[in-house]
């Protein structure tokens, strides 16, 4: 790898950085809490910049995301900012993933506006996203408004759908019946037990009967990785509300208007700790940039309510057939196919939350 | 030519320039440059990325361009290079198009 062991002038040089060798993750810990930042969960890989022994700067990646950058206060406003920057983009850029985002204090902004990236949106003085392409959400935004139609009601919904089921399917015959168009945005990041390919199908197969509704890539701008890290990982309550806020800030400025869209609809949530907190958040935010907020109590059957994370839960521990009354047709068939049975043994095999 | 995937060349340091070539999914040349000297030769330097792009024969494509204050030499070496690897000819270099 390009940056390891790469020494740039004699005095530093950048190394990989390894958290289970105690004293470096203690480094690291250090130069992060010396500047206000803790370090994030399941980091894919970091990097430190040494002069000679001294930790003195350090970052980490995470799908498309630069995380956890600190930079010892000795040497802030020099070069070695740039030393950085460079080795991430490169580690990314050897992963395939060119268009990045940096998530971090507001205050960092104008160095971070230095290395090429452009601030997308702040939330209360605590964290702000950026991107490193001039016209990342702006393509995005045009994109989508293409699929723009007009009416009196339009409704969106958003949906991991891991996988789809009748609960899912419901609340869009719901929005469907109430709206004159749904659009469905379907999250995109592949980090849920079913892949984004699988969960798509499902959903492009269950709702073919509708007739008003268009399905969109949530991207990365919709509950991503970059936008709602702590979606994906059980993170501390305060972290997740300020995620929260950033992913339905976006939702409401930019991608709500570029469509539309008077009104979101979701399902009511009384399993989950994280997502309950970002319907709560939704009620708040949507609402001030003129978006109503719909939440619709879950469907119930006989064997109770209708949740994806039961379904997972049967899958875990066996017991396919109960959740034939979950999930349309398309879902049950899909879990008997060869893939689905693949999918079934990985979530058997590591039982985890989403 | 045709882009095939994201290409890249070049670092951050000073008196370099990072690039980014990229498929354009409309019709032309899109460039975003952002360069410590922008004001003095933000012109100059795009100039060198077209004329470097037209002389590869890259019609469509988009370029993102971090310039620390690269000499001309650099800016087009750096340009050529993410433009190779853009498609995939990293390793068989066509002489014929530098």
């Amino acid at each position: 790898m390009i940056y390891e062991g790469f020494t740039v002038t004699k005095d530093f040089t950048v190394e990989k950085i390894y958290m289970d060798e105690k004293k470096t993750k203690k480094q690291v810990l250090d130069l992060l809490e010396k500047n206000d930042l803790t370090l994030d969960i399941g980091l894919e890989d970091s990097v430190g910049v040494y002069d000679g022994e001294n930790l003195i700067a350090t970052g980490s990646i995470k799908g498309n995301t630069l995380r956890c950058i600190a930079i010892d206060q000795d040497y802030q406003g020099t070069s070695v900012l740039n030393l950085l920057m460079d080795t991430l983009v490169r580690m990314q850029y050897m992963r395939e993933r060119s268009h990045l985002f940096v998530y971090t204090k507001p205050t960092a902004q104008k160095s971070f506006q230095f290395m090429g990236f452009h601030k997308i949106e702040e939330v209360n003085e605590k964290v702000i996203l950026m991107e490193n392409k001039m016209d990342g959400i702006k393509s995005y935004l045009d994109r989508l408004s293409k699929h723009e139609v007009s009416g009196d009601k339009i409704s969106a919904i958003v949906m991991n759908a891991n996988p789809f089921t009748n609960g899912h399917l419901y609340l869009i015959e719901r929005a469907s019946k109430e709206s004159d168009h749904v659009h469905v945005f379907m999250v995109s990041s592949d980090i849920s037990s079913f892949p984004y390919s699988v969960r798509k199908q499902l959903i492009t197969e269950g709702t073919k009967h509708i007739k008003n509704i268009t399905l969109h890539e949530g991207g990365d701008y919709i509950i991503s990785n970059a936008t709602f890290p702590s979606y994906f990982i059980k993170e501390k309550s305060e972290i997740v509300k300020i995620h929260a806020t950033l992913d339905l800030k976006i939702f409401a400025k930019y991608i709500g208007p570029s469509l539309g869209i008077h009104q979101r609809y979701v399902g009511e949530e009384p399993y989950c700790e994280t997502t309950h907190q970002y319907n709560q958040v939704m009620k708040m935010i949507l609402p001030q940039y003129g978006i109503d907020v719909k939440e619709i109590a879950r469907k119930a059957i006989e064997d109770g309510t209708i949740s994806a994370s039961k379904v997972r839960d049967f899958i875990a521990t066996g017991n396919i057939e109960k959740i034939n009354s979950f999930v349309p047709e398309a879902t049950y068939t899909f879990l008997a196919s060869e893939e689905g049975k693949k999918i079934i043994h990985k979530i058997q095999k590591c039982k985890k939350r989403h | 030519m045709e882009i095939i995937k994201t290409g890249m060349a070049g670092t951050m340091e000073s008196s370099d320039i990072h690039v980014i070539i990229e498929k354009n999914e409309e019709a032309g040349i899109k460039i975003f440059l952002n360069s410590t000297v922008e004001k003095q030769f933000g012109e100059q330097i795009e100039g060198v990325i077209l004329k470097t792009l037209k002389e590869m024969d890259i019609i469509n494509v988009v370029v993102r361009a971090m310039d620390r204050g690269a000499l001309d030499c650099t800016i087009r070496a750096r340009v050529q290079s993410a433009v190779m690897r853009s498609i995939l000819k990293e390793n068989e270099l066509d002489w014929g198009l530098l």
